[in-house]
């Protein structure tokens, strides 16, 4: 394993392989899948994208990252206290919005926060967009590709 | 001046006796028988008389013979002594010389003459003849003085006289700038005849016989100032023949001008007469040093040498004070009817030059005609055709016969002349070979073959490129065809290029014009600085001269443009003249044409199924199906005149009808200008801001023919196909055109779903929706109405239901009926499907958005294909989930519409969208109570539908002051005092109704409160299956119902 350094939320270096970092973006469009991220502590990247609600045969891609990357993620996600943003925030707009679910799954303890689109929640965002990057990183494929125009 | 009978003396006595004094008395008419008294008289003085015949004395010169003036000496009565003439002169007097009846001239001897008292009783005749002219008048005196005697004389008699002499001079023909030389006085004596006399007596001057076109010059006659200056009598010069020196009677063989240059050669041509025979003047007019000129030219031929004599005299007086001699002869002469051979074209039928030769009078001799120079002319016998006339070596001899009719040649050149006047014909008279008269010197004619041309240029084919020109061939047979200028000078220009003529030293002018036929004045001119048509610019007056100098740079441009339409082909055009010339150098046809009424229809291919598209991320198509544009914004961009870009000519819209079924797509452009480039910028905006239109959400796409730009409407610029135009096109049928920027085309396809979308909602229920733009693309994962917009996904573009679906929100926006969303997260879950529970107020933004979709397009299937892969059919899906499900709804809705046949309009859009019973409808039950309290028909048919979807009970909510307040025990539940203790009592009192259950009751409590304004908190832990209350909270009470009829 990399030298992934001193860890946030008082994980050793021994946990952080149960670490479970998910982001998912459930379509405002009727009967449309989610598309979702999941990055494990080990390093290990996941998109699935649902064609309709409930695929049972979701395109799937799978990559890695080097754990430091992990690392780095959790530690924005310390940074803005991610524990203790809410549960939910309301959509603003005139519609009913796209849902984008954050969920990191720690040892003992986990943390789902929803946001309602198109409300923009900054310590949202950019735990997002860095779980995007790290995904990019290990699936560079994603990123070129119409995957994460769901998110 | 003294009387002619000067002093005639007093009556008195003299010597003669009374009988002849009675006598002579009685001779005067005394009475007979008077009686006589002899007394002796005072005697009776003698007067001297001079009498002169005339004053003046015409000054002889040795050619001429003036009459000598008589002067008669007397006395007044018998007389017997003698008396003396004397002669009283002085410096001026000039001098006058007299002679006795037998020509002897008088001698005086100290000025004195002595007469006997008999040459004087009898009266004494002498001659005058004028030697030296007087200077002054008057100036030359004769007194006769008798002797005095016993009988006594009278005073001296005088005469004064006066010695005048004039002077007429003559000089041949010149040839200007040359002074007139006037010929010689002529000798004392008459010179032998060889050499040749050359005075103007014994010489005289040749004139020559003028001829038609009146090139022979004239000859000059001066009347020198008469002297003495101060004579102020009537001249006279007058035509008369000559006979062996003598003058005769008048003639006519010469004609008298004022003026050297024949009138009808002068610029301007004048009137003249010839002045008559003889001609009286006033010698005045002749009185300055110069004296009066004459000029003569031949009206017919002499018929010997020196025939004709001006004589110079004075009127009543004394005809041949001078005069002159000429000859009249013929003349060569060559004529043309212009100098200038314009060089032929193949394009054009031009005349050849027509020289004749002839002499100018009667002539016996023969004429040669002959050639010099190197220029190119040509000449041939006949105007057409004909053998070409050799001229080479000797050249040509013509006969006296020819020379008499005029011999006609006729002039061409194929090739201009190197320099101005490089060829010349001289005609040569040759007279016969004993006895005949002097000719005319030589008459030549330079000519010059003078090469214009006007050319015509083809349309430019790109600005700064100078065009190609029109043949020469073409430009006749086939013409310059123009455009009517429009008013915003979208037409081109003609540019005509008159070439500068060769040879370069050409002095002419030439002229541009537009061609006489054309009397509709269908082209007008520019200058070569107005290619470019703009205001206030103004045709050049007809005809446009063009100098010398003007091609002192080259060739000449000038620009055409069409006024007014053609009948016919080449009906109008410009002729090029060679001034004074030529009419007709060169020209170039022209037509002028209506602009081009084009048309077309505009569409795409569409290789997409809107229902059957293919799963994700698969891009199957289907054979092409064309989709023509309707309605939308097009701009018809042109290539202006000088432009390099193409630019806005014309906006149009294209054809729209008001159903979906009627044609549309099409478009037409009026007076499309011919350009050389043109395009369509096809912009997604539906005409007059109705209907639909494309906008950027964001600055998506930055291409030259493609732009998506944020709050701007979207575009796609392509070249039309200009193949099918040209010249002549006034009609142009594009065709189908298509648009085949895919990209683009998907966006088109949008535009016409929602086009779609709206005519067929106007159709089944006559609402005209307002502008609803499409704003493209959304971010994020989903299309999704905002205001009086739908922003749409990509991926949606094509999705011919997604699109009807957010229409359909964005008509139930227009019509007030969007409730309060609570998001898709019933029982906190963010799926959202057909059949997944949603609040009520989710579900129905959601069924009522896909039924109209479907019902628009009469389709029981809606598909999402190209961001997903869903598929709803609301004929067969049969989604019982109840009024939290959309697919619920929509189900029922299909069912109302397509199984029990409730109308469209009357019944599921009365119920939608009137407002006469409630403001907003909320939720499917409200549609169920709107239409019930409407009285619409079918209310049954609707409670079965609703029924068959499971909406037959549901839950209505008490919030507000309608609240329940959660309470603790002991405190139980209390309608009255709206508080509970458990959910278990609010589900007892509210939720039992037609079966319901205590879960659902719970998921009622838990959802409405936690999603809703108004909704109490709940304690940590809760759950849609396990709602904790709070104690003291006031919370939102669900109170289960069933619909009924």
């Amino acid at each position: 394993m990399d030298e992934v350094g001193p860890l946030p939320f008082g994980l050793s270096s021994e946990e952080l392989g149960q670490v479970r970092i998910t982001y998912t973006s459930h379509s405002a469009k009727t009967g449309v899948g989610k598309s979702q991220v999941v990055i494990t502590g080990a390093g290990q990247v996941r998109l699935l994208e649902e064609a309709f609600l409930d695929d049972p045969n979701p395109q799937t891609a799978e990559g890695e990252v080097p754990p430091p990357v992990v690392a780095r993620l959790l530690d924005l996600m310390q940074e803005v206290d991610f524990f203790a943003l809410e549960e939910l925030y309301r959509g603003e707009g005139e519609a009913p919005g796209a849902v984008h679910v954050i969920e990191l799954t720690l040892p003992g303890r986990s943390k789902k926060v929803m946001v309602s689109q198109p409300t923009t929640v900054v310590p949202f965002e950019r735990v997002a967009g860095a779980i995007k990057l790290s995904a990019g990183l290990g699936l560079p494929a994603a990123l070129q590709q119409r995957f994460f125009q769901r998110f | 001046m003294s009387g002619t009978n000067a002093n005639i003396g007093g009556a008195g006595f003299d010597s003669v006796a009374g009988g002849l004094l009675a006598e002579g008395l009685l001779a005067k008419g005394q009475p007979a028988g008077a009686v006589v008294h002899r007394q002796r008289a005072a005697p009776v003085a003698v007067n001297p008389t001079i009498t002169a015949a005339r004053t003046v004395v015409l000054v002889k010169h040795t050619h001429t013979t003036p009459a000598r003036v008589k002067i008669t000496l007397k006395t007044s009565r018998h007389f017997t002594r003698a008396g003396t003439l004397s002669r009283v002169v002085t410096p001026t007097s000039g001098e006058i010389k007299l002679f006795d009846k037998g020509g002897a001239e008088i001698v005086f001897t100290n000025s004195e003459r002595t007469f006997t008292a008999k040459e004087l009783s009898v009266g004494f005749d002498l001659f005058a003849e004028g030697v030296k002219a007087s200077g002054n008048l008057d100036d030359f005196t004769l007194r006769l003085t008798l002797a005095p005697g016993p009988t006594p004389v009278g005073p001296p008699a005088e005469v004064k006289l006066t010695a005048v002499e004039l002077t007429l001079d003559v000089s041949p023909p010149r040839t200007p700038p040359a002074p007139f030389a006037p010929l010689p006085q002529p000798p004392a004596a008459k010179p032998p005849a060889n050499p040749p006399p050359k005075d103007k007596w014994f010489g005289g001057a040749v004139v020559s016989v003028q001829d038609a076109g009146n090139n022979q010059p004239r000859a000059q006659l001066v009347v020198r100032q008469v002297k003495p200056s101060g004579f102020a009598g009537k001249l006279v010069l007058r035509q008369a023949g000559v006979v062996n020196d003598k003058v005769t009677s008048a003639v006519n063989r010469a004609k008298l001008f004022a003026d050297e240059v024949p009138g009808p050669k002068r610029k301007p041509p004048a009137k003249e007469s010839p002045q008559p025979n003889p001609f009286v003047f006033d010698a005045a007019s002749a009185n300055s040093p110069a004296g009066r000129q004459f000029f003569v030219e031949g009206a017919s031929a002499s018929s010997a040498l020196r025939d004709v004599a001006f004589q110079l005299g004075i009127q009543n007086v004394e005809n041949d004070g001078d005069r002159v001699a000429l000859t009249v002869v013929a003349a060569p002469v060559l004529a043309a009817d212009s100098p200038v051979v314009v060089v032929k074209k193949a394009h054009l039928k031009l005349k050849r030059r027509l020289i004749t030769a002839r002499a100018s009078g009667a002539f016996g001799g023969t004429g040669k005609l002959t050639r010099s120079g190197a220029g190119p002319i040509r000449l041939f016998d006949k105007a057409d055709g004909g053998k070409e006339v050799d001229l080479s070596g000797a050249g040509r001899t013509l006969t006296a016969n020819e020379l008499s009719n005029g011999l006609q040649l006729f002039a061409e050149s194929v090739l201009p002349s190197g320099k101005s006047e490089d060829y010349q014909l001289t005609l040569t008279l040759v007279p016969k070979p004993t006895g005949g008269l002097p000719v005319g010197a030589p008459a030549t004619l330079k000519m010059t073959a003078v090469e214009v041309a006007l050319d015509v240029a083809q349309k430019r084919t790109a600005p700064g490129v100078d065009p190609p020109l029109l043949s020469a061939e073409d430009k006749i047979k086939k013409g310059r065809f123009l455009r009517v200028q429009d008013a915003k000078f979208n037409s081109a220009r003609a540019m005509l290029i008159v070439r500068k003529p060769k040879p370069g030293d050409f002095k002419g002018e030439l002229e541009v014009a537009r061609l006489k036929s054309d009397t509709k004045k269908q082209v007008r001119l520019f200058k070569g600085t107005e290619e470019i048509a703009a205001a206030g610019q103004t045709p050049l007056t007809e005809p446009v001269t063009l100098k010398p100098a003007d091609f002192a740079a080259g060739d000449v441009k000038l620009f055409a443009e069409g006024a007014v339409k053609s009948s016919t082909e080449r009906e109008t055009g410009f002729t090029l003249a060679v001034k004074d010339v030529e009419p007709e150098a060169d020209k170039v046809l022209m037509t002028v044409r209506a602009n081009v009424k084009a048309k077309g229809k505009l569409f795409w291919n569409r290789t997409w199924e809107y229902n059957t598209a293919p799963k994700l991320p698969a891009t199957a198509s289907i054979p092409a199906v064309k989709e023509f544009l309707p309605g939308a914004k097009v701009e018809v961009r042109i290539q202006r005149p000088g432009a390099a870009d193409l630019t806005v000519f014309q906006t149009i819209t294209t054809k729209d009808g008001a159903k979906v079924t009627d044609p549309h797509g099409a478009f037409e452009i009026v007076d499309l200008p011919e350009t050389p480039k043109a395009a369509l910028r096809v912009l997604l905006e539906y005409r007059d801001a109705k209907v639909v239109n494309v906008q950027g959400e964001s600055d998506h796409i930055a291409q030259a023919d493609f732009e998506v730009k944020k709050d701007k409407v979207v575009f796609h610029q392509f070249d039309l196909d200009l193949s099918k135009l040209n010249e002549k096109t006034v009609e142009l049928d594009f065709g189908e055109v298509e648009i085949k920027k895919a990209k683009f085309a998907e966006m088109c396809d949008a535009y016409k779903s929602i086009w779609f979308g709206h005519h067929k909602l106007k159709e089944l229920t006559g609402f005209d929706a307002d502008l609803c733009t499409i704003r493209f693309p959304a971010t994020g994962a989903v299309s999704f109405q905002r205001g009086a917009a739908v922003v749409i996904l990509d991926g949606d573009l094509k999705d011919r239901d997604v699109l009807l679906h957010e229409y359909g929100h964005f008509v139930a926006a227009k019509i007030g009926n969007i409730p309060n969303h609570p998001e898709y997260l019933y029982n906190d879950t963010p799926k959202h499907g057909r059949d997944t529970k949603e609040h009520y107020e989710a579900a129905w933004l959601e069924g009522p958005a896909t039924f109209l979709a479907c019902a628009l397009q009469n389709d029981a299937i809606y598909h999402d294909g190209y961001d997903a892969n869903v598929t709803f059919n609301l004929g067969t899906d049969n989604t019982t989930v109840g009024p939290h499900a959309e697919g619920s709804i929509q189900e029922a809705f299909w069912r109302m519409l397509k199984v029990h046949k409730l109308d469209f309009k009357t019944g599921y859009w009365k119920a939608f969208t009137d407002k006469s019973k409630r403001a907003k409808i909320n939720n499917v039950f409200e549609f169920f109570d709107n239409w019930k309290d409407l009285k619409l028909a079918g209310l049954n048919l609707v409670l079965e539908s609703f029924k068959r979807f499971n909406m037959e009970f549901g839950y209505k909510y008490l919030s507000g002051a309608d609240r329940f307040k959660a309470v603790a025990p002991p405190k139980t539940f209390s309608e009255a005092a709206k508080e509970f203790r458990t959910i278990d009592e609010l589900f007892n009192h509210f939720g039992t109704l037609g079966g319901g259950t205590l879960a659902d009751y719970k998921e009622e409590f838990y959802n409405r409160n936690k999603f809703f304004a108004g909704g109490g908190a709940m304690d940590t832990g809760s759950s849609h299956t396990n709602p904790k209350v709070v104690v003291n909270n006031f919370y939102i009470i669900p109170q289960r119902f069933q619909v009924k009829v």
